[in-house]
């Protein structure tokens, strides 16, 4: 919950001109992630996630440098696997040690890899490659390939 | 069998990274694709990663026997070839156990060809046959993206004993049989209680003369006494019907009763027998020994109320289940006309009946929420007008409630033969 109102914070210090709005999404993420967490529904959490994370969107519509996206990113990520940690562990009591830590650690590696590939991914929209039709065909052809890469994984094994 | 279901944070993170994706595309903005791409990374990681868990459980129970209202140790032990980062182990309860001591369900980490072993404590509030040692388990793969859910364990039958009251005395038998035993019977012959005195007559042993008496009237005068012999018990369970409401009804106070009956009669050498009679019949000829205790008690586990239509009276009893002379304690909520009117049988063929009332009226809805007051004082009188038929056949008849000790309606039933037998006389 914390770390979601850092996030909101954060987003809405650096939204210039529309810092109601980007308050105003990231209010509504927070508020539906602690609804969920309080009420222990799990659904919630996407919802908040695309809340906090359309707040950062806007508020770098202000600002045309993308630097800031990967903490974001980064941000988000910890707050979904926090949140999904929460709802996991409340029906059962740990019975052998290291199960905190492992879990502290693989969130720690998920920020880690995601500051590192969103400053790669940084580096890459800051060249100029030019634009055109088939660019963006490029694009929406990767985006489409990798949701359907995932859902293709993910049938394979079931 | 494994069922694998998709965790939430799969579909979540793969609809957040194609619609950031997607987003980024069409808005030409990059900071939505580096705000999505994490979303991407954990799928694409977790996916190859995940496979079903191969895990093996031995389950092992404290003991094979316990009384209802103890304790008894449960370990599970979980072994496992490939690491699993998170596994929920619940302990499948039956209905009644409860979990005393223990986390249910528990949260563990196995290792490679790490076992881990798990203890729990668990209380059978209620007598009958279970069966613990199962568990139910929930794995998620390193990413968690994944949740695969699988019975484990083996099954182990638990026996749970009714607990049985502590009796000082029971019910004499108007009767004893052959053989000896604890009890002081009625006849005369060779024992150690003092009887009577007779004139000696030719042949009696010397040393059962009484001297004193033999001094003060001038003639052989002799002890007579009376032979410790055992006797035969026939408990009788009726289990046609009974009240109940949620935690508790006639038969679970006609069982524990049962138990401590049969115990306190075997302790004293007596033989006893068992007749489970209802919607099952089932039945014990009358033996002795520690053996037979076992016999009666798990008798008494698998006795449950089976509704039945059928007539049934006491001809169905094998005949070597009563033998002759035996006392026949029964245990009736006095609710169903075969019961009783096999119980009157049993009197009118000469049997020494003697029947405790396992009350209803506690266990029926009070006239204050739902029974006319007319209807509940009807079947109260009605039910008056049963143990006075049952008083007319020289059977006594008391009553014994939830909460009461059985002692005190053991000795009200001593009472009221001792009262019929001063009758007699």
């Amino acid at each position: 919950m914390a770390l979601a109102a850092c996030v909101g914070l954060f987003a809405a210090a650096g939204a210039g001109d529309v810092v109601a709005l980007v308050a105003a999404l990231a209010g509504v993420g927070t508020a539906v992630l602690a609804a969920g967490l309080w009420r222990g529904r799990a659904f919630v959490v996407p919802w908040s996630l695309l809340g906090l994370g359309a707040a950062a969107a806007v508020s770098f519509a202000e600002d045309s440098d993308p630097a800031r996206s990967p903490l974001h990113a980064a941000a988000l990520i910890a707050i979904g696997e926090l949140a999904y940690w929460s709802f996991e562990t409340r029906t059962s009591r740990p019975a052998s040690s290291g199960i905190t830590a492992r879990r502290i650690a693989l969130i720690s590696g998920l920020v880690a890899g995601s500051i590192a590939v969103g400053a790669v991914l940084v580096s890459v929209a800051r060249i100029d490659p030019g634009g055109g039709l088939l660019l963006e065909a490029a694009g929406v052809a990767a985006a489409v390939t990798l949701a359907a890469a995932v859902l293709a994984l993910s049938r394979r094994v079931a | 069998m494994t069922t694998r279901t998709t965790a939430p944070r799969l579909t979540a993170y793969a609809g957040l990274a194609a619609f950031g994706l997607l987003a980024a595309v069409a808005l030409g903005r990059p900071e939505l694709a580096i705000l999505a791409a994490p979303f991407a990374i954990v799928p694409a990681l977790g996916l190859p990663l995940a496979r079903p868990p191969s895990i093996r459980i031995i389950s092992t129970l404290g003991s094979e026997r316990t009384v209802e209202g103890e304790t008894i140790e449960l370990e599970l032990e979980l072994r496992s070839d490939a690491p699993i980062p998170h596994a929920e182990v619940a302990l499948v309860l039956p209905e009644g156990g409860e979990i005393v001591d223990g986390p249910n369900p528990a949260l563990v980490r196995l290792g490679p060809g790490q076992s881990v072993e798990l203890a729990w404590k668990v209380r059978c509030g209620r007598w009958g046959a279970y069966a613990l040692g199962e568990a139910a388990l929930r794995t998620r793969d390193p990413l968690g993206l994944f949740v695969y859910e699988q019975r484990v364990g083996r099954s182990t039958p638990l026996k749970v004993y009714p607990s049985a009251e502590r009796l000082r005395s029971v019910l004499r038998p108007l009767a004893t049989q052959p053989t000896a035993g604890n009890q002081v019977a009625r006849e005369r012959g060779d024992g150690i209680e003092f009887a009577d005195l007779r004139p000696f007559v030719h042949g009696d042993r010397l040393r059962r003369i009484n001297w004193r008496a033999t001094a003060r009237s001038g003639e052989l005068w002799v002890n007579e006494l009376h032979p410790e012999r055992n006797t035969d018990v026939v408990i009788f369970l009726d289990t046609f019907i009974e009240a109940r409401r949620e935690d508790a009804g006639t038969l679970d106070l006609a069982v524990r009763a049962a138990a401590a009956l049969a115990e306190r009669y075997l302790a004293h050498r007596d033989r006893v027998g068992l007749v489970v009679f209802g919607g099952i019949l089932n039945w014990l000829t009358p033996a002795t020994g520690i053996v037979q205790r076992y016999r009666i008690v798990d008798a008494l586990l698998d006795a449950e109320i089976m509704l039945s239509y059928a007539w049934k009276d006491i001809d169905v009893v094998p005949r070597r289940t009563l033998p002759p002379q035996a006392l026949v304690v029964a245990l009736s909520p006095l609710l169903d006309e075969r019961a009783l009117a096999a119980l009157a049988d049993l009197r009118r063929r000469g049997f020494d009946v003697a029947v405790i009332e396992i009350s209803p009226v506690p266990f029926a809805p009070s006239s204050h929420d739902e029974v006319d007051p007319l209807v509940e004082r009807l079947w109260l009188l009605r039910r008056d007008a049963r143990r006075t038929a049952f008083h007319t056949l020289g059977v006594p008849v008391v009553e014994w409630r939830e909460g009461e000790a059985l002692q005190s309606a053991i000795e009200e039933v001593a009472a009221f033969r001792r009262a019929a037998h001063l009758a007699r006389r």
